[in-house]
């Protein structure tokens, strides 16, 4: 049950890849083997080091692009595919944001990787969401999603993570990992509904970086897995560049939640906005850090944090870490947090009206939840996740 | 006053920067082991217990790592050598409670920083502390009457050691940090207050601390005692001349706040640029009592301070209000920790922060509410001013909630000093200087409205004097 670096190293050489995917695959191993096993305040890393999963299992990848998208010029195929149709591609963006060194987490994602890669040549405009959903069999699985948008291409992705064990099945790993490069004045909108079974302990890092004017938008609906670890970066680094993270978690039965947001300013008169909603219920935890790091010569820029905790219950516990990180003078920067449990008066008066206290329950969360969705201009998308709510609280919280 | 203008043209020397030339009666070698302790506790003359504590405390400094990691701390402490520090200075061996027989040269640097003056105005009681021990000691008749002890901690050991045994170590015990572990094998000096249940105060206590000889660390050991119903207000002022090798002060302060009490703690903090200031304050408060800590940091190299209030009993409450003003190469690095134990408990922490001329301040914050404490509120406000682009500033803050039923706000800012204001008052013929000095003031305006008058004075000068070295 015990996947060594032997076990990593014969895993790769049973791929039937060309011969530098191959060689990328092993140096991202090597790397892992050096890194030590990192060590969290607040989430017990040993509940995520792949020593204690199975190498095999896996799951799959499935992308789906509009076929207007793929008359423009869009390419997305999953990485093994595209390894051999252009290989030069996906050597230059691959590990480029997110690389073997980033931790020992990225290593292995990066030599055991199933992925996909989509690019928007400049200036072509996507109308159409590209969808990709990655599906967890079991054991270890490790999607990779690099987005590369050339200057002023728009394009939004609908990433659905899906499947594997529930709480009590053996449990899987998971490691998810996107990178996503925009050029001037490209605008990413970046969709994840993370939906992993409960037995999943998900390790997931994102990254953007932003060209001059660029734009992008995170949505991330943190609603499964067991234990789960997550960090969300927007590297602001063309001047003008702006980016907006929607983070809504829910977590409920002995889920553990520990999700980061991170903006980094390095380019001047930079705009970021992180918001996050949690609700809690059941005995969950969940760690929320975010952050804002403005170095010295983003001036001008702006960055804000507001996040809201919603306790539905006795046994849950949150730990909000919203940090400000300024080695810059000229500028906007703050936070606003709060936490809170459900409006009693609110409960009564649906209560009075005949509404059961877990329906009562179901419109506050949805209330709760609507000044973020409100920001999605895609309704299919809105009503998915509160589809994904409705599911959890139906299974009793 | 022409001393004060002498001062400023220093410009960014330490405004305080005077030293005397002092002999110390007895000092300790360098560095720490418990060949030092023992002998220190032997020159005190104190009970085999307190003597057994210090020994106990340096086994766990030693094996405590320095907190470079820790948001609690950071690396800043690399530079710290703890064997290159002296622990025990005396500078007399008398203690006096007479003005005219303190020695001239310690009178003279009291004089400088205006304690006589200050006594003529408002004392209840001094207790300065010059290196170690205490030298003066003065208390009011009228508390005398009432029954409040005001003691320095070393005779108050001696005197009152029913009361003290009580309480000494149990609201820091020394496995709490590494500093409050060394603070508990080397500790000297500090005030001990003692007031009976239903006494009020009415009058601040006031004591000053002072570091005075090269390498010299000092170790000051505090504890406050309110018995039921009593209030109580206590003012500590620190001001330490310039040394070229770096000093340490690493003050423990533990405090018990009993039912229906109430207990101020004022600290108005301006070591000199070179002093490493790492301090543990925490106080607990028991049912409807209050605890309130007003915290002033300017000076030293580096601070590292989180008052603490940990609310024990139903209805207690919480208020840490603090400001930090950061200069050139210093780093202030303070904060606040409130922990609701209890139910119907509220908390307030209010923080404001200056960084300038490359300085560095940072807030570190915890709001922490256990398990079956409900309708808890905690509203955390802070605020930071960069004044220039060479200036950092960071906020870090710990939200932790396991109970469904709070109310909890916190929210911050960073900002530099407003372009608009700044025109607004120079186009109405304000000079830049004074027109930047009103922004500041209105900036920290919360902090200096909380204190007695001639502290708000004193802090308004020496924001004065900070501003005008830099922009001068």
């Amino acid at each position: 049950m015990v996947s060594t670096t032997a076990e990593l190293e014969s895993y790769i050489a049973r791929l039937d890849e060309p011969d530098w995917l191959l060689t990328s695959r092993r140096t991202a191993a090597a790397v892992e083997a050096t890194l030590d096993a990192p060590h969290w305040d607040r989430t017990d890393a040993s509940r995520l080091e792949p020593a204690g999963f199975a190498l095999g299992g896996g799951g799959t990848v499935d992308v789906r692009l509009p076929e207007a998208a793929r008359a423009q010029g869009v390419s997305a195929a999953g990485l093994a595919e595209l390894s051999r149709l252009d290989p030069g591609r996906v050597e230059r963006h691959l590990g480029r944001l997110v690389p073997a060194g980033a931790g020992r987490h990225e290593a292995r994602n990066l030599a055991a990787h199933h992925g996909c890669l989509i690019h928007v040549p400049a200036g072509v405009v996507v109308a159409e969401p590209v969808e990709v959903v990655y599906r967890l069999e079991g054991g270890q699985f490790h999607p990779r999603t690099v987005v590369v948008l050339e200057r002023g291409a728009e394009v939004t992705v609908l990433q659905r993570c899906a499947g594997g064990p529930d709480a009590d099945a053996p449990p899987a790993l998971v490691t998810a990992v996107v990178e996503a490069e925009l050029g001037d004045g490209a605008h990413l909108r970046f969709i994840e509904l993370q939906q992993w079974g409960e037995g999943a302990a998900v390790y997931a890092t994102r990254q953007a970086m932003l060209g001059r004017d660029a734009h992008v938008q995170w949505l991330l609906g943190e609603i499964g897995g067991g234990t789960v670890r997550s960090s969300t970066t927007s590297v602001l680094e063309g001047a003008g560049s702006e980016a907006l993270a929607l983070l809504a978690f829910f977590a409920g039965g002995r889920q553990h939640l520990d999700l980061a947001a991170t903006l980094r300013h390095h380019g001047p008169h930079t705009n970021g906005l992180l918001l996050a909603k949690g609700v809690l219920a059941g005995t969950a935890r969940a760690v929320y850090r975010g952050t804002s790091d403005i170095r010295r010569g983003a001036k001008g820029s702006d960055s804000q944090q507001k996040e809201n905790t919603l306790h539905l219950g006795h046994g849950v516990r949150s730990d909000v870490i919203p940090a400000l990180y300024i080695d810059e003078n000229d500028l906007q920067a703050g936070h606003a947090a709060t936490t809170g449990k459900l409006d009693p008066e609110q409960l009564f008066y649906m209560q009075s009206r005949g509404l059961p206290v877990r329906e009562a329950e179901r419109l506050i969360v949805h209330g709760f939840f609507a000044p973020l969705l409100e920001r999605v201009p895609l309704e299919a998308v809105r009503q998915e996740l509160a589809a994904l709510v409705d599911a959890k609280i139906d299974r009793g919280i | 006053m022409a001393e004060t203008a002498a001062q400023l043209e220093l410009g960014n020397e330490y405004k305080y920067g005077f030293h005397d030339e002092t002999q110390p009666v007895f000092r300790s070698r360098k560095g720490l082991d418990a060949e030092v302790i023992a002998q220190i506790s032997e020159i005190k003359g104190e009970p085999r217990w307190m003597r057994d504590f210090r020994l106990r405390s340096l086994e766990v400094f030693r094996k405590k790592p320095l907190p470079v990691q820790s948001a609690w701390g950071g690396r800043d402490l690399e530079a710290l050598d703890f064997e290159d520090i002296y622990y025990y200075v005396r500078q007399t061996d008398k203690k006096v409670t007479a003005w005219e027989d303190v020695p001239e040269n310690i009178k003279q640097t009291f004089d400088r920083l205006g304690i006589p003056e200050a006594e003529k105005k408002f004392l209840a009681g001094a207790t300065g502390q010059y290196d170690s021990e205490v030298v003066y000691h003065n208390i009011n008749k009228d508390l005398e009457k009432q029954g409040v002890i005001f003691l320095d901690t070393d005779t108050a050991l001696k005197e009152h050691e029913d009361i003290f045994h009580e309480y000494f170590g149990t609201i820091i015990p020394p496995e709490d940090n590494k500093f409050a572990a060394l603070n508990s094998a080397a500790w000297s000096g500090g005030s001990f207050i003692w007031v009976p249940a239903g006494v009020d105060v009415t009058i601040p206590l006031q004591a000053y601390f002072r570091i005075n000889s090269q390498n010299m660390g000092q170790f000051e050991r505090t504890l406050i005692v309110c018995e039921p119903g009593s209030r109580v207000h206590y003012v500590e002022g620190c001001t330490a001349p310039v040394y070229t090798t770096d000093s340490l002060h690493a003050a423990v302060v533990e405090i018990i706040v009993k039912e229906g009490a109430r207990c101020r703690y004022t600290t108005i903090q301006n070591w000199s640029s070179n002093v490493y200031n790492l301090v543990t304050k925490r106080a607990v408060a028991y049912e409807n009592a209050t605890m309130e800590w007003i915290d002033g940091n300017l000076g030293s190299k580096l601070t590292m301070k989180y008052p603490s209030v940990y609310m024990y009993g139903r209805g207690a409450k919480a208020d840490i209000l603090s400001v930090a003003f950061a200069g050139r190469g210093q780093h202030q690095q303070a904060g606040g920790k409130v922990v609701h134990a209890a139910p119907d408990t509220t908390s307030t922490i209010v923080n404001k922060s200056i960084s300038k001329d490359g300085g560095k301040t940072t807030y570190v914050g915890l709001v922490s509410i256990a398990p079956d404490s409900p309708r808890c509120k905690s509203n955390v406000k802070c605020d930071a001013l960069i004044m220039d682009d060479r200036s950092e500033s960071d906020t870090i803050p710990f939200i932790e909630v396991e109970e469904d039923d709070v109310t909890l706000e916190h929210e911050a800012t960073v900002s530099k000093l407003s372009e608009d204001q700044l025109f607004y008052l120079m186009s109405r013929g304000i000079p830049e200087q004074q027109a930047t000095m009103m922004i500041v003031m209105g900036f920290i305006e919360p902090f200096t409205k909380s204190l007695p008058m001639e502290y708000a004075v004193e802090l308004n000068r020496l924001i004065e004097m900070e501003i005008e070295g830099g922009l001068g």
